[in-house]
């Protein structure tokens, strides 16, 4: 994998301006870092936002979402039967105009990742979502990769729909394909790498708030100031806090487009069958690392939203 | 968007500064600002207004911002700013902060606010605050003394009919009535009401900065790049 080789001989010229570094500074006290190893710290906090942007996993349902919906059992059920759920409480909901919306906030997004401004999308997505999306193509657009996600294009299918006890939510499939109707793929895409699907979560809170999204100032469940830990939970009573949205956000989404997949294996694969470079990782990098991939890695699944 | 005012000889450039966010719509306020003098525009409809208190409290929202950075979380600064603004500054706080050297510098960065402005007319109450700052950070002195130290201009707003809390103080909640330092979070210590926005009302709706970098971190434009007009929610009832 190219990004551990290249770890690896990043931390390798570390050691060695580390080891020059002390020996020219022999007699003091505190032997000083290699600029390199800072370098090779800088670059590996600089892919952070990257890997987070694109991880088969991305964000998830916010604090205080319905079990059903962080275990994905609420899909089961129609999507009559979620929809007649959620006009119960608003009855100007269409799921037809939420398909659209759907796919609206989807081609709005895609162009991102080719220069246009990140804060255009930002009233329609999570925190979790919208920060490394931006930090991932501030400085970086429309280049490599990114030029690829930037020809993405999609139809949406609502495909579950759950009224919740603090939130609407919908899971939204989108059928992703690379480039428009006739138009030919780049010549760098594989076979059978331009077409794939993803599951987008969006979320509404049922009584609205935020811009976009804001935790409330007391505890729904004790009535206590809202102050959480980092978990999401209120520091008082131990429940979820949830959100107040403005409207329906972007909270979610699981990817199944195969690069990822083949190149999260192969860092997987990599890590797991050389547990030196695991070693060499430093935390804050490893923090980092998309949630599938830590899993990989540690062999502990993600962790359930609270 | 660019710095299109005069400047004087001391300022910088017109060409250095970073402009992002723009005056309240129908505001005739703008980042250069009006004399001094003008503050008594405030006080005619302000009496409590005090020059000194409110410089001292927008000292302390760039406490908070330096704050975002040490924490690397814009959302301390976003009841203090307009939305345009604040999505420009979050989108150069976390890009630039994955630098690890870089959020380290940014949160020993240190500060001299002055007031470069205020005025009031029938939309807006505005207040334009300069800020000098410097890295005081020890690994500071390893970067090109040009980029060490730059200038900010703040233009903050408020509604043309705002008033003061009676205390005469932004540091006293308004709703409990316990003396608050908002500095850090924005709330009341004691009732955890959001104080700086019912207390002062203030938003930083255009900020202008020379800091190196922030042009091309923070959200320049490109005539060239596609647009992603934000999409409109569906209906509630």
């Amino acid at each position: 994998m190219k990004f551990v080789k290249a770890w690896q001989q990043l931390k390798a010229v570390g050691q060695a301006a580390n080891e020059a570094a002390t020996q020219a500074s022999a007699g003091r006290s505190r032997p000083q870092r290699g600029f390199a190893a800072g370098f090779a710290n800088v670059l590996a906090d600089a892919l952070g936002p990257r890997l987070a942007a694109t991880a088969e996993r991305r964000g998830g349902p916010l604090p205080g979402s319905d079990d059903a919906v962080a275990d994905g059992s609420a899909w089961a059920a129609s999507v009559a039967a979620g929809a007649a759920g959620i006009q119960a409480r608003d009855r100007a909901f269409d799921v037809a105009l939420l398909t659209t919306f759907a796919g609206q906030v989807f081609a709005a997004i895609a162009p991102v990742w080719v220069g246009a401004d990140a804060a255009g999308v930002r009233p329609v997505m999570s925190d979790a979502l919208w920060e490394p999306l931006a930090a991932a193509t501030a400085a970086h657009k429309g280049l490599g990769v990114y030029a690829l996600l930037g020809k993405q294009q999609a139809t949406a299918r609502v495909t579950g729909l759950h009224a919740g006890q603090w939130y609407d939510s919908a899971q939204v499939t989108m059928d992703i394909r690379l480039g428009g109707d006739g138009e030919p793929l780049p010549p760098d895409v594989p076979p059978g790498m331009a077409e794939w699907g993803e599951e987008w979560l969006f979320q509404r809170s049922v009584r609205p708030g935020g811009d976009p999204m804001i935790r409330p100032q007391e505890c729904p469940s004790c009535g206590a100031p809202a102050e959480v830990d980092e978990h999401g939970l209120c520091q008082h009573c131990r429940a979820a806090v949830p959100y107040l949205t403005a409207g329906w956000l972007v909270t979610g989404i699981v990817s199944h487009n195969p690069a990822f997949a083949m190149m999260h294996q192969q860092l997987a694969d990599e890590l797991r069958t050389n547990p030196e470079a695991l070693q060499r990782l430093p935390p804050g990098m490893l923090r980092l690392l998309p949630e599938d991939v830590q899993a990989q890695i540690t062999g502990i699944p993600p962790a359930s939203p609270p | 968007m660019r710095w299109h005012h005069g400047a004087s000889a001391t300022e910088p450039d017109p060409g250095e500064w970073f402009v992002v966010g723009a005056p309240a719509p129908g505001s005739s306020a703008s980042l250069t600002g009006a004399g001094v003098s003008d503050i008594d525009s405030i006080r005619a409809i302000d009496p409590a207004f005090d020059a000194g208190a409110f410089l001292a409290w927008a000292g302390s929202v760039y406490q908070r911002a330096i704050a975002a950075w040490r924490d690397r979380n814009p959302e301390l600064l976003r009841p203090v700013m307009a939305q345009e603004v604040w999505d420009s500054y979050a989108q150069y706080l976390l890009t630039a902060s994955t630098v690890a050297l870089a959020r380290k510098l940014m949160s020993a960065a240190e500060s001299a606010a002055t007031l470069a402005g205020a005025g009031a007319d029938g939309h807006s109450q505005s207040a334009t605050v300069s800020f000098t700052v410097s890295m005081a950070a020890a690994q500071a002195s390893f970067i090109d003394e040009r980029y060490r130290h730059w200038q900010e201009r703040w233009l903050f707003q408020r509604p043309a009919g705002s008033r003061t809390h009676a205390s005469g103080s932004v540091a006293v909640c308004p709703v409990c009535g316990a003396p608050a330092d908002p500095a850090e979070s924005g709330h009341c210590p004691y009732c955890h009401s959001d104080i700086t926005t019912r207390t002062a009302g203030w938003l930083v709706t255009q900020m202008a900065t020379t800091m190196h970098g922030a042009a091309r971190f923070g959200g320049s434009k490109d005539p060239a790049a596609p647009s992603a007009a934000t999409p409109l929610q569906p209906p509630r009832a």
